[in-house]
C-alpha cells in the first residue's frame, strides 16, 4: 500500500494538470485581489453620485461589504476590511475551489487508466482494491495544495496591491481549512468513485462541475418535494443539507462549532462509503 | 511441479456469450507456448484471466502449484502485457519503469537502468513514451511486464503491428530472457509463422474453446512434407519401408501411413510396394504450411 502510494505521488509530480491547476489556483487568487482592488477607484472614477443612486446592496458586488442598519444599507469599500482569510473563505464556499478539484481530481484518478498503465499493476496487486485506496493520499496533498497556492496567492498578492500582509484570522482559518480539505477528499472520493464507475475522467469533471455550480440543488429539490409528498417526510426536510456541497458551501471561518461537527461527520461519512465503493468495484471489476 | 500454470475448464462468459469455454492449458517451467488463435478468438480474454485482470465465470487455474486464493497471492510473479503497451504517455520509458518499480517495492536501484537495456530502449532518455514508435512501446511494455523479475510472463500479440526488424528484435529478446533468466513465456498472436520460430509448445484456441495443444516437433510434424500411403496391410507396407532402410514412418490409421523420408523416391517406393506384392489404393506427397493446417483446424 505503502509503495503504491509513493508511486501515485511520483505519477503527481510529474502530471502537467496537477501544476496547471495550481497555476489556475493562483491566478484566481491574484484575479480575486485585483477585482476588489480596482473595484474603488472604478468606482471613484464614476463618482460619489452614482455610488449613492444604488441605494442598497442587490447581491455581491465585488470590491464592497455592505452593513445592515434599520432599514438602511451602507456600503464600504473592502479595503478597510480586507484580509486574505475572507478571500479563502469566498475561494472555499463559493465553489471556486470546488471547480478546481473537479477538474483536477479525476485527471490524477484516471492517469492510470486512460492509456492503460493500471494493467500493469492490476493483476499483480492482491488485492487490487488498494489501488482505489492508494489515491486518496493524493487527493488530499491535491487538495491541500490547491487552497494553499490560492491562500499565497490572497497573502502574496494582498501584499502587492495594498502594500502590506492582511492575513486575517489564521486561527479560524486552519480549523476552516482542515474541515474543508476533510470535505474535498470526501468529495475527490465522490470524483474518483464517478471516474472508475464510467471509466473516464470526462465523467468525474463534469459531475464536479455541475455539483460545483449549484445545479444539484434543482435535484435534491425535486427529491425533497418527492419525499414530503409520497414519503412521509416532514415538511421540513432538506435533502440538500445532506449532501457534501452544503457543507462545502456552509464551512467558513465564522461558522459555530456545531456546524463544523456536522460537516466533519458528513465529510467522513461520504469519504467511507465512497471510499469503500471505489474499493469494492476495483476489487470486483475486470480490468478492461 | 510438472507444470508452472494448467487450467481447468476456464470459462469466462459475457451475458449469453462464452468467450472462453472450458480451456484446459498446460504450461511448463521454462516454456515459450504460443497460444494461436484468429482475432476474436479469445485469447486475450484467457490472457487477461491468467494475467488477474480479469476474473473466471467458472473453472480455475493452478499456478506454482497454487490454486485460488492462494494463487491470487503469487501473483506478482506473473508479468504481463495485454494488448496495447499499458504506459503514461507523457512520461519516459525510464519514468514508465521506474512508476511501476515503485509500486511493486522493487529495492534493485538499476532495475529500471537493467530494463531499458534488455529492452534496447537504453538511448531514449527523457522522450515521453507517447512519442514512440509502435515497436518501441511493445518493447517498453514488455520492459514494464519483466519488472520485479516474474517467472511467468504473458504477452498477448507482442508482435502485432511491427516490422520484420521489430518482430526480430521482440523475438530476440523473448529467446533470450527465456535462455538466459529461465522466464516461462505463454504469447499470443495470430500469426502462426512467426510463433513458430521461437514457441515450443502451441494451444490452438477458435471460438473460445482449445482445438488442439501440442509440441513444436508435433506441429512441425504435422506440417512437413510427407508421404501419405493408402494400403490395406499396412504390416506388409511397414516391412518393405524397412527393408528399403526407411525408419521415419508412421501407422496413422488402419489403412493410412504417413512416411517421412525419401520423399524424392515416390517411384521407386511405389514400385518396391508392387514387386514385393502389397496392394497401394493410393500414394501421395503432401506439403502442408503452418498456416493451411491452422486454417484446416480452425475451419
Amino acid at each position: 500500500m505503502f509503495n503504491l502510494i509513493k508511486m501515485n505521488f511520483y505519477r503527481l509530480f510529474h502530471q502537467k494538470s496537477f501544476f496547471i491547476c495550481l497555476a489556475a489556483a493562483a491566478l484566481t487568487g491574484w484575479f480575486m485581489v485585483f477585482l476588489v482592488w480596482m473595484t474603488p477607484k472604478l468606482e471613484a472614477e464614476i463618482g460619489s453620485r452614482a455610488t449613492e443612486e444604488k441605494g442598497f446592496i442587490e447581491g455581491f458586488r465585488v470590491g464592497y461589504v455592505g452593513e445592515m442598519s434599520g432599514d438602511q444599507v451602507s456600503q464600504a469599500p473592502v479595503l478597510e476590511t480586507f484580509n486574505a482569510a475572507d478571500f479563502m473563505d469566498e475561494f472555499l464556499t463559493s465553489g471556486i475551489g470546488l471547480i478546481l478539484i473537479s477538474v483536477s481530481v479525476p485527471l490524477i484518478v484516471n492517469a492510470d487508466r486512460k492509456k492503460g498503465f493500471i494493467k500493469n499493476l492490476g493483476g499483480q496487486m492482491k488485492p487490487r482494491g488498494m489501488l482505489a485506496l492508494a489515491k486518496l493520499p493524493v487527493i488530499l496533498f491535491d487538495s491541500a495544495a490547491i487552497y494553499i497556492t490560492a491562500f499565497l496567492s490572497f497573502a502574496l498578492f494582498g501584499r502587492i496591491y495594498y502594500a502590506q500582509y492582511m492575513l486575517g484570522n489564521i486561527v479560524l482559518l486552519c480549523r476552516t481549512l482542515l474541515v474543508q480539505l476533510v470535505l474535498a477528499l470526501a468529495f475527490g472520493a465522490l470524483l474518483m468513485l464517478i471516474c472508475m464507475l464510467v471509466r473516464s475522467a470526462a465523467g468525474g469533471i463534469l459531475a464536479g462541475v455541475a455539483v460545483s455550480l449549484g445545479l444539484l440543488e434543482v435535484v435534491y429539490a425535486q427529491v425533497s418535494r418527492f419525499a414530503v409528498a409520497f414519503l412521509g417526510a416532514p415538511m421540513e426536510f432538506d435533502m440538500a443539507r445532506y449532501s457534501l456541497d452544503y457543507y462545502i458551501s456552509e464551512v467558513f471561518s465564522a461558522v459555530p462549532n456545531s456546524v463544523v461537527a456536522a460537516a466533519l461527520l458528513a465529510g467522513a461519512v461520504y469519504l467511507i462509503l465512497a471510499s469503500a465503493a471505489g474499493y469494492f468495484i476495483m476489487e470486483k471489476r475486470d480490468i478492461v | 511441479m510438472e507444470y508452472l500454470l494448467t487450467t481447468e475448464n476456464l470459462t469466462k462468459q459475457y451475458g449469453k456469450k462464452k468467450a472462453v469455454d472450458s480451456i484446459n492449458i498446460h504450461v511448463r517451467q521454462g516454456d515459450i507456448y504460443g497460444l494461436i488463435g484468429r482475432n476474436g478468438a479469445g485469447k486475450t480474454t484467457l490472457m487477461k484471466m491468467l494475467s488477474g485482470l480479469a476474473a473466471p465465470t467458472s473453472g480455475g487455474f493452478l499456478l506454482f502449484g497454487e490454486e485460488g486464493v492462494r494463487a491470487g497471492r503469487i501473483m506478482n510473479r506473473v508479468g504481463a502485457l495485454i494488448e496495447e503497451p499499458g504506459i503514461y504517455a507523457d512520461m519516459s520509458a525510464y519514468g514508465n519503469l521506474h512508476a511501476k518499480c515503485m509500486a511493486l517495492g522493487v529495492a534493485d536501484k538499476n532495475a529500471e537502468r537493467e530494463l531499458l537495456k534488455i529492452v534496447g530502449l537504453m538511448d531514449t532518455g527523457k522522450k515521453p513514451a507517447g512519442k514512440f514508435s509502435l515497436g518501441m512501446k511493445q518493447r517498453l511494455g514488455i520492459a514494464l511486464a519483466l519488472v520485479g523479475e516474474p517467472d511467468l510472463v504473458i504477452l498477448d500479440e507482442p508482435i502485432n503491428g511491427l516490422d520484420p526488424q521489430g518482430i526480430a528484435e521482440v523475438r530476440n529478446t523473448i529467446e533470450r530472457l527465456n535462455r538466459e533468466r529461465h522466464i516461462t513465456f505463454i504469447i499470443s498472436s495470430h500469426i502462426l509463422g512467426e510463433l513458430s520460430k521461437f514457441a515450443l509448445n502451441y494451444g490452438i484456441i477458435h471460438n473460445g474453446k482449445l482445438l488442439q495443444e501440442l509440441s513444436r516437433d508435433k506441429l512441425f510434424e504435422k506440417c512437413s512434407r510427407k508421404i501419405l500411403l493408402n494400403t490395406p496391410d499396412a504390416p506388409a507396407a511397414a516391412t518393405v519401408l524397412e527393408k528399403m532402410g526407411i525408419m521415419n514412418y508412421r501407422v496413422t490409421g488402419r489403412e493410412t501411413m504417413e512416411i517421412y523420408e525419401g520423399l524424392q523416391d515416390t517411384a521407386k517406393i511405389n514400385s518396391a510396394f508392387v514387386s514385393a506384392g502389397v496392394q497401394i489404393n493410393s500414394i501421395s506427397v503432401q506439403k502442408q504450411e503452418l498456416e493451411d493446417y491452422y486454417l484446416e483446424l480452425t475451419k
